[in-house]
């Protein structure tokens, strides 16, 4: 039941931090162990997918201190991406495929706050009040950490555009 | 306002979140100021990208591993507990003594002889509980008459200096 239901969500989150595959999987399972053993700590007051998701991103984060992933390469982004949505021409199809793989690869360039932050908020659509209540911070927290990455990411972005067309 | 005020209010205006004159001002230095502009439009197309990336399925693989977690967690951590309980320390120790003493006992080729040795103690042993108890009651006795000549002598030694001051 947890399993079936979780899951996803948990796999999803731990690939878009870290970007490797595997590396995601691994993650899954431990996480999913950490949560056997600790389901009993659960208070059944709260609302347990926040709970799950918070324990979720605190291992997630302290695994990538640990191992240090951002001196790694991300997965390369066509590989599990390729699904997606259609454009209206294929000229479109091209510039937007190009900008996502920027993007797939800028996430590395933010810290690892700051991009759950944005990975929670851009990438899997949640509410604002869902991510504080995730990372256990104010809602003016989670706003301006959005903000800074999005600005982040925009800047990368934009760096990369114009020295492709300088050359 | 400057650009770099401009830039702190993107992320909220692309969210429709600031108030109407902070939108004005924005829009206006947009319109004006090519660098900003296209920052804007980086960041659109970021915010854009992140939103297209697919939510992966989990691998049957996975899954198939995540089945297996809790009973493998579980029954691994039961076995142990009961081992590893300090409380049973002593407990085992002393069983482990008790059943050297039985195997020795019970498999030694001269089982008569410790038998009979072990007779010869318990008899020893009686015996000398006996002695301790003829001692204890001679001691007794001794100590009886010992008083009772002690009190005789105090008597007498009254009366004798009872009638010296008759005189």
């Amino acid at each position: 039941m947890l399993i079936n239901t979780y899951s996803k969500k948990i796999f999803n989150m731990a690939y878009q931090f870290s970007g490797i595959y595997q590396e995601a999987e691994d993650l899954t399972q431990d996480i999913f162990a950490k949560l056997f053993n600790t389901l009993s700590k659960y208070d059944s007051e709260k609302n347990f997918t926040a709970w799950l998701l918070t324990l979720a991103k605190n291992y997630i984060i302290d695994e990538y201190r640990r191992t240090k992933w951002e001196k790694t390469k991300r997965d390369d982004f066509e590989e599990y991406f390729l699904a997606s949505p259609t454009y209206d021409s294929p000229e479109n199809a091209v510039i937007r495929k190009e900008s996502k793989r920027l993007i797939w690869e800028s996430l590395n360039h933010l810290s690892s706050e700051i991009r759950i932050a944005v990975i929670l908020r851009d990438i899997q659509g949640k509410k604002y009040e869902e991510i504080a209540e995730i990372m256990s911070l104010p809602l003016g927290t989670i706003k301006s950490r959005v903000n800074r990455g999005r600005l982040q990411l925009a800047k990368i972005l934009k760096e990369k555009k114009e020295r492709k067309y300088d050359m | 306002m400057t650009c770099e005020k401009i830039e702190e209010l993107l992320s909220p205006y692309l969210e429709d979140e600031l108030g109407s004159q902070e939108k004005v001002a924005i829009e206006n230095h947009l319109k004006t100021c090519p660098n900003c502009s296209s920052l804007f439009s980086c960041m659109e197309e970021a915010k854009k990208s992140l939103g297209d990336f697919p939510e992966l399925e989990v691998r049957q693989n996975l899954l198939k591993k995540l089945y297996s977690l809790p009973g493998k967690k579980k029954e691994f951590k039961i076995s142990l507990d009961f081992l590893l309980r300090p409380s049973l320390q002593p407990v085992f120790a002393v069983a482990s003594l008790f059943l050297i003493l039985f195997s020795f006992y019970n498999f030694h080729p001269d089982k008569h002889s410790i038998n009979k040795s072990i007779d010869k103690q318990i008899h020893l042993g009686y015996s000398k509980i006996e002695k301790l108890y003829t001692k204890a009651d001679f001691y007794k006795d001794n100590l009886i008459s010992l008083k009772e000549n002690f009190l005789d002598s105090l008597q007498q030694k009254k009366s004798d200096f009872l009638s010296e001051d008759e005189y």
